[in-house]
């Protein structure tokens, strides 16, 4: 068989291997997203009924400063949730990483378990933990600790737990993952040295899992800045998300357009993020890409 | 090449995770469809979750022997996006009295042939002798068999105050005390009643001036927790709670009838009535018709009322025999009896969703 019969064999074999995922990312990525784009554009008619009329109307309401504000809530809670979850994690991943392969494999799957679970129970189990007739409080009063109920459900402290739960295993992993690959020798090096281990720290283990970290980052914040559920159980509902927002132009208002128009506002700042990460030297593989 | 491939895939990611958290946002709406095909013998119909009884249902099958495809909505809007995108596939739908207007003048039911629905005789004679507003003579639809209301429910223990006027919730002595629905329409016009002005209301003033007084008020709230009002009543979170559950509360729970109250306002409540509606496009309407018939039955009430607790819109005489004794003594029965005679109904139009949604974000948003 010629060389460039080979060559040509193996191009078609590799065009049927990723044809499915093709057809998959077209269907039901490009095609929704080229949808949502367009619908942007358009017009609200009655009944929410969308009128084919262009119109950049949708983007400038969105100048208006109250989605400015909801804009800024989300991105706020997202940076802290984000923040607080990279630094509980951090700490858990290294543990995972320098346990023996057997425990390692236990933990990294006791990790994943929240994510078998539905979003929704695991909300409405905190409420069922957190609430002034809960288990906690229950506890606490039953054991003398406290006479009247403490407030843990409907407040921010509700809010950034909650949050940090649903999203701790996608931090610790691609963290675990940077660590697990760092060179032993490397920190001996460093002691060797004479660095200390908090010199070691910043001056070496940090900046060689800094990927990893970065990673931890984005795969947090990405899910988290649309997220509105949370906010909504536990925290009460008392403020609006960005998710919010787009939820009620999709059902309330029946504004479709200006629910496209804030989801692709959403879309961009999720590229951007994107973007600045591939920037700054991050791998899309630790992205799973 | 190999690199910007895989900036290429992650960007796809990207987009796949960020379309998946929009399709995330819509999935609190959807209903539960079974078969949607239809022949002769078929009724599709649109139902609210947890307010009709499948025993009904099959009851109904048995003995026209037909087959009724149900769909479950858990909102008008999903009910409206269902009839406006497929409105030949629904035969029979159920409606808020507050949307009937726009389905009237969308073209969305069609006439109501009221002697088919010969069950009306036995429902209260208040329902028929008004319709809602936008089908005032009741023209197209025919009244379902519950109602309710949305109230300031309070614990009589731990409340700490005399609640005369929805304004007392703006209170600071029930700061973190109070519990909210979440609904555009109830908590705009709960605000536009009690300062004297209509919930209907389209004026942007008075939609300003309602936003003020619930910006006052959100200080004390500690969740607009929607269906959840009432839990967070029972497990002690709140002391008041503006929800439309207090029939739920009293039917779930004896021991709640001497631990929780409607609070006697200076202001009228918001009623809800449902509405059967045949939509424009039914072409099945003889079935249709005795569908909504049998569903409104002294006997089908009965059944609704037992699954999910309701007060019934039918009269004692013939709906007794079908409920427990001491059905009447519940406080929810009577409460309905006292506050229906005034309250307030509401036309939604597009107008007025478009200005008090602006003030629901601003009042969400603003802190």
């Amino acid at each position: 068989m010629k060389k460039s019969e080979k060559s040509k064999r193996a191009k078609l074999a590799n065009l049927i291997m990723q044809a499915p995922l093709a057809v998959w990312m077209i269907a039901f990525v490009l095609a929704p997203f080229a949808l949502l784009a367009f619908m942007s554009f358009m017009t609200k008619g009655p009944l929410g009924i969308i009128q084919y009329k262009p119109t950049i109307a949708n983007y400038k309401e969105m100048f208006n400063p109250v989605y400015a504000t909801v804009i800024k809530q989300s991105l706020v809670v997202a940076v802290w949730t984000t923040i607080l979850t990279v630094l509980m994690g951090y700490p858990l991943a290294s543990f995972i990483a320098k346990v023996k392969a057997k425990t390692s494999s236990l933990l990294t799957v006791l990790l994943m378990l929240p994510l078998w679970v539905s979003g929704l129970v695991v909300l409405y189990s905190f409420v069922i933990l957190l609430n002034s007739s809960g288990v906690i409080n229950s506890f606490l009063m039953s054991i003398h600790l406290i006479k009247e109920p403490l407030e843990l459900l409907y407040n921010n402290f509700a809010i950034i737990v909650g949050m940090i739960y649903m999203f701790l295993p996608f931090a610790v992993l691609p963290m675990y993952s940077s660590i697990e690959k760092l060179d032993p020798g490397l920190i001996e090096a460093s002691k060797d040295l004479g660095a200390g281990p908090v010199k070691t720290f910043f001056k070496v283990t940090l900046p060689l899992t800094s990927p990893g970290i970065f990673a931890a980052v984005i795969l947090t914040f990405i899910p988290c800045i649309g997220y509105y559920m949370v906010t909504d159980m536990l925290g009460g509902g008392t403020s609006l998300m960005i998710g919010n927002l787009i939820y009620r132009q999709f059902t309330v208002s029946r504004d479709w357009p200006f629910g496209a128009a804030l989801s692709m506002v959403l879309a961009l700042i999720i590229f951007l993020m994107v973007f600045i990460y591939t920037k700054l030297g991050g791998d899309l593989d630790d992205l799973g890409a | 090449m190999k690199k910007s491939l895989k900036r290429i895939a992650g960007l796809l990611l990207t987009g796949c995770m960020t379309v998946a958290l929009l399709a995330g946002c819509g999935s609190g709406s959807s209903g539960t469809t079974e078969s949607s095909s239809s022949g002769d013998t078929e009724l599709n119909v649109c139902l609210w979750d947890g307010m009709f009884s499948e025993d009904a249902i099959n009851k109904f099958e048995e003995e026209e022997g037909c087959k009724v495809n149900v769909t479950y909505i858990d909102n008008t809007d999903t009910l409206i996006s269902k009839l406006v995108e497929g409105g030949s596939d629904y035969d029979v739908c159920d409606i808020e009295a507050a949307y009937v207007k726009s389905f009237v003048d969308n073209g969305l039911i069609q006439k109501m042939d009221h002697s088919a629905i010969t069950n009306e005789q036995y429902e209260e004679p208040s329902l028929l002798e008004k319709g809602p507003i936008g089908d005032e003579n009741l023209d197209y639809v025919t009244p379902d068999s519950n109602a309710g209301f949305t109230g300031i429910i309070y614990n009589k223990e731990t409340c700490p105050i005399e609640i005369k006027s929805f304004k007392d919730l703006a209170d600071p002595a029930l700061k973190g005390q109070i519990a909210m629905v979440n609904s555009t329409i109830s908590l705009y016009g709960a605000a536009l009643e009690a300062l004297g002005y209509s919930a209907s209301s389209t004026d942007e003033q008075q939609i300003s001036e309602a936003n003020d007084l619930l910006t006052d008020i959100k200080k004390n709230v500690k969740a607009f927790v929607g269906e959840s009002c009432v839990s967070a009543l029972v497990n002690g979170e709140c002391s008041v709670a503006l929800s439309w559950d207090y029939a739920v509360l009293c039917f779930d729970d004896e021991a709640n009838w001497d631990k929780f109250d409607i609070a006697e306002i200076d202001s009228p409540y918001e009623e809800f009535i449902q509405y059967w509606g045949i939509t424009s496009g039914c072409k099945k309407t003889e079935l249709a018709q005795k569908f909504i018939n049998y569903m409104i039955s002294p006997e089908a009430v009965a059944m609704h009322i037992d699954e999910w607790g309701q007060i019934p819109m039918v009269q004692r005489q013939y709906i007794e025999e079908y409920l427990p004794e001491g059905f009447y003594d519940n406080p929810a029965i009577t409460k309905y009896e006292e506050l229906e005679k005034n309250s307030w109904l509401v036309a939604v139009d597009d107008e007025q969703i478009n200005i008090m949604d602006k003030y629901y974000t601003f009042l969400m948003g603003g802190n």
